[in-house]
């Protein structure tokens, strides 16, 4: 059952991950799917925590369309949070699902719902998981159904970047954005002319103040306003009133008490 | 033969006076004490006999009666023993000057008096009666005598025996108070790096906004919420009343006296109820009282139950909290300031997978962040992640400002706001209306507060405390309109 529109022509890739995720993976799948949206991909995921919403949020952030395939009935939202994720994926892309109305969230269906989703794809980037998890699962289906299989690397101290180092060893396409998944599915985006900006050096605005450098902190990593300030070695007040207004202006985005750089947006995709 | 003297028994946080009247009539000696009394001062027959009897003096061998007036009030505690005892000299004829005299005091066996709670409010008591002097033991002279009253200290009954019977001196002169005890007052200079919290910390002594600090255990969180009482200002006259008096009748300041700097306290998460509100028919100040004027530091805030949890909300609302018992209603005054920590996640990582990595469940982490409730969390102005200072951030030593320097700032902040405001109000305590008094924007800061609202998704409760917040960081820079940078800050400091 579909709702929303499935276009049959269009080129679709999956970005699935851990739900138990990092605040650096969710940062990934969501800049991965934002410039593949912008290139006119369709970014297929499970609507799960994590990594898949942080892809259909990404998806939909880079004004694209975002399928995701649920592993319940289609009149069941899980997890229930994502309820207002699930109409802004259905108003402009499509939720699907292979069960039956009243199907609630079971455990044995979960497998199932990889299938399709690797099944949909062209490619399945991983960018986030553990060994033996639900991601790993659809890297095996996709492998199976001859679907290009990439993953994202992370630290090798991280145990949610397990599973994709396993699949990296294993000789899978290292992915680190979205042109280098265009490049390994050959994939011309519909001839359209896009270009890239995600080196963060190239986006560097130039404020003419402290947040200037507290951008420049911001870039080597994560950290809370007291790191920042440390870094920066600037008054306090002077640093917080710069985080703020370039959280005001979307550089800067805060998540569980840690500051962390926005990256760069798609520079504008020309659509003609 | 009848005597009488006077005495003064605890009511809640006021005291009554009560009249102890002693009747000495024929019969088998029977020592019987009346008017709703309780096990403590039925048991004050048996110190009162033997402190007579061991202070060289003689227990009358007839029918004794005692009587607490007014009959009908519920009395408790052992302060009356020394009322009684001289009641019942005075009855078997010995000439004692009583007139117009009081007497608080608890005796030993060995005729010693000995400290009792609630001296301060009894002495106050009495003393606006006129009641002069009142005699009260030697280890709660200080503080007895801090309200104004003309109280004699007295070590011993026989010692006061002679004094009343015009041979002998008890001392007049109220012996000095020992100095209050040397708390563990955390100095911010102590305290390396952590900027942004020591900001905060002074932010919230200069509006008395309740403050929530997170971040992962060893972060510093708990030494940060003690430091704050050290950026407070010291209690003026009033409010030293106060804080004294509920600290008197807690019974916490044997030979000491005026409590001059805000009080600190800091139960454990495994307090009760009652631990926090008072015990014993709310005749006992529990911990929300004892931190009145000062601060309340709750370590671990989400491990606390959820009943204390929630009874937090109205002191932290009003200032006060009224509670109803079979024995009354009670106003209790708990106008503290919360410093309170958490942890973000329950096994205390810091939700960076890798660093202690987490095998919670997503559901089990959400269950544990909303056991702080909306509304508790609503009344906490400023929220903060704090992480542990690493070696490089330590830009030398001792670099930073003390306490005092921080604390004359956070003392012109509040001059400023006892000079707008009315008494007692601070900025955290504005009411909207209010707010809307005393909040002059600058024209660049009212083009960016809808905006930052809505960037910050805040509604109501919360659009009030950004307002609060700012009020008070340019009340610290000493600007009468706020700015467009105190909005700025404000709005980092709201947590996410």
């Amino acid at each position: 059952m579909v709702r929303g529109t499935l276009a049959a022509d269009a080129a679709m890739v999956a970005i699935v991950g851990a739900r138990r995720s990092t605040a650096y993976g969710e940062e990934v799948a969501h800049d991965m799917a934002m410039h593949l949206a912008a290139a006119g991909v369709v970014v297929v995921s499970g609507m799960a925590r994590g990594i898949d919403a942080a892809a259909h949020r990404g998806a939909l952030d880079g004004g694209g369309r975002t399928v995701a395939v649920m592993g319940t009935g289609p009149d069941t939202i899980y997890p229930p949070e994502h309820r207002r994720l699930a109409e802004r994926i259905a108003s402009s892309g499509a939720l699907v699902s292979q069960f039956p109305v009243g199907m609630g969230p079971l455990r044995h269906n979960f497998p199932t719902r990889n299938q399709t989703i690797s099944g949909l794809s062209l490619g399945v980037v991983v960018v986030e998981a553990r060994r033996q998890s639900g991601a790993m699962l659809t890297a095996g289906a996709a492998a199976d159904q001859g679907r290009t299989v990439m993953a994202v690397p992370g630290s090798v101290f991280n145990p949610a970047s397990r599973g994709c180092h396993d699949l990296l060893r294993q000789q899978v396409i290292l992915v680190t954005g979205a042109a280098e998944v265009l490049e390994a599915l050959t994939f011309d985006p519909l001839s359209r002319q896009v270009r890239f900006d995600d080196d963060p050096k190239e986006d560097a605005v130039g404020f003419g103040d402290a947040r200037d450098r507290v951008l420049a902190v911001l870039r080597t990593g994560s950290m809370t306003l007291d790191e920042v300030v440390a870094a920066v070695g600037a008054p306090a007040p002077e640093v917080v009133t710069a985080v703020a207004r370039l959280r005001l202006d979307g550089h800067v985005r805060l998540r569980d008490g840690a500051y962390g750089v926005v990256a760069g947006r798609p520079a504008q995709s020309l659509k003609e | 033969m009848i005597a009488s003297t006077r005495t003064a028994c605890l009511d809640g946080f006021t005291a009554v006076p009560v009249d102890v009247q002693v009747d000495l009539g024929a019969g088998l000696p029977v020592f019987s004490i009346v008017g709703l009394t309780d096990r403590a001062i039925q048991e004050a027959r048996e110190r009162v006999r033997s402190a007579i009897r061991n202070s060289g003096l003689a227990f009358p061998q007839h029918r004794l009666t005692v009587n607490l007036a007014p009959a009908r009030t519920r009395k408790e505690g052992t302060a009356f023993d020394l009322a009684i005892a001289v009641a019942i000299l005075r009855a078997t004829g010995l000439e004692l000057a009583v007139e117009g005299a009081g007497f608080v005091g608890e005796l030993g066996l060995d005729g010693g008096v000995r400290a009792i709670r609630g001296a301060l409010p009894m002495c106050r008591r009495l003393s606006e009666l006129g009641v002069t002097p009142i005699f009260v033991p030697l280890e709660n002279a200080a503080e007895a005598s801090a309200c104004g009253a003309d109280v004699v200290a007295v070590d011993r009954l026989g010692n006061l025996v002679e004094h009343l019977a015009g041979r002998g001196r008890l001392s007049l002169q109220v012996p000095a108070a020992i100095p209050r005890r040397e708390r563990a007052d955390i100095d911010i200079a102590d305290i390396q790096g952590q900027a942004v919290p020591k900001r905060a910390l002074e932010i919230a002594a200069a509006g008395g906004h309740h403050l929530l600090l997170t971040g992962p255990p060893g972060a510093g969180k708990s030494m940060l919420a003690r430091a704050l009482v050290g950026l407070l200002p010291d209690l003026d006259h009033a409010q030293a009343m106060e804080v004294t008096a509920i600290h008197s009748i807690a019974g916490m300041l044997p030979g000491e006296g005026l409590v001059r700097r805000p009080p600190l306290r800091s139960p454990h998460h495994t307090v009760s109820t009652a631990g926090l509100l008072g015990g014993r028919h709310v005749g006992f100040p529990g911990e929300l009282c004892l931190a009145h004027r000062g601060v309340l530091v709750l370590d671990e805030l989400p491990e606390f139950n959820r009943a204390c949890l929630e009874s937090l909300r109205e002191p932290l609302e009003e200032g006060h909290v009224r509670l109803g018992r079979a024995s009354g209603t009670r106003t209790l005054p708990t106008s503290f300031l919360l410093a309170a920590t958490a942890n973000r996640w329950p096994w205390g990582g810091t939700g960076v997978a890798g660093e202690g990595d987490c095998t919670c469940a997503p559901d089990v982490v959400n269950r544990y962040q909303k056991r702080i409730s909306g509304p508790l969390r609503d009344r906490i102005d400023l929220v903060l992640e704090v992480r542990p200072v690493t070696l490089e951030q330590l830009p030398g030593r001792q670099e930073g400002e003390t306490s005092a320097e921080v604390g004359a700032r956070v003392a012109a902040a509040r001059a400023i706001q006892a000079a707008r405001q009315p008494p007692g109000v601070l900025n955290a305590n504005l009411t909207p209306a209010q707010l809307g008094e005393v909040c002059d924007l600058e024209p660049e800061a009212r083009t960016l507060v809808p905006r930052l609202a809505e960037n910050h998704g805040l509604t109501g409760r919360g659009f009030h405390g950004l307002f609060r917040l700012a009020r008070t960081i340019a009340d610290l820079e000493g600007r009468l309109r706020i700015s467009e940078k105190d909005f700025l800050e404000a709005g980092e400091f709201r947590g996410a």
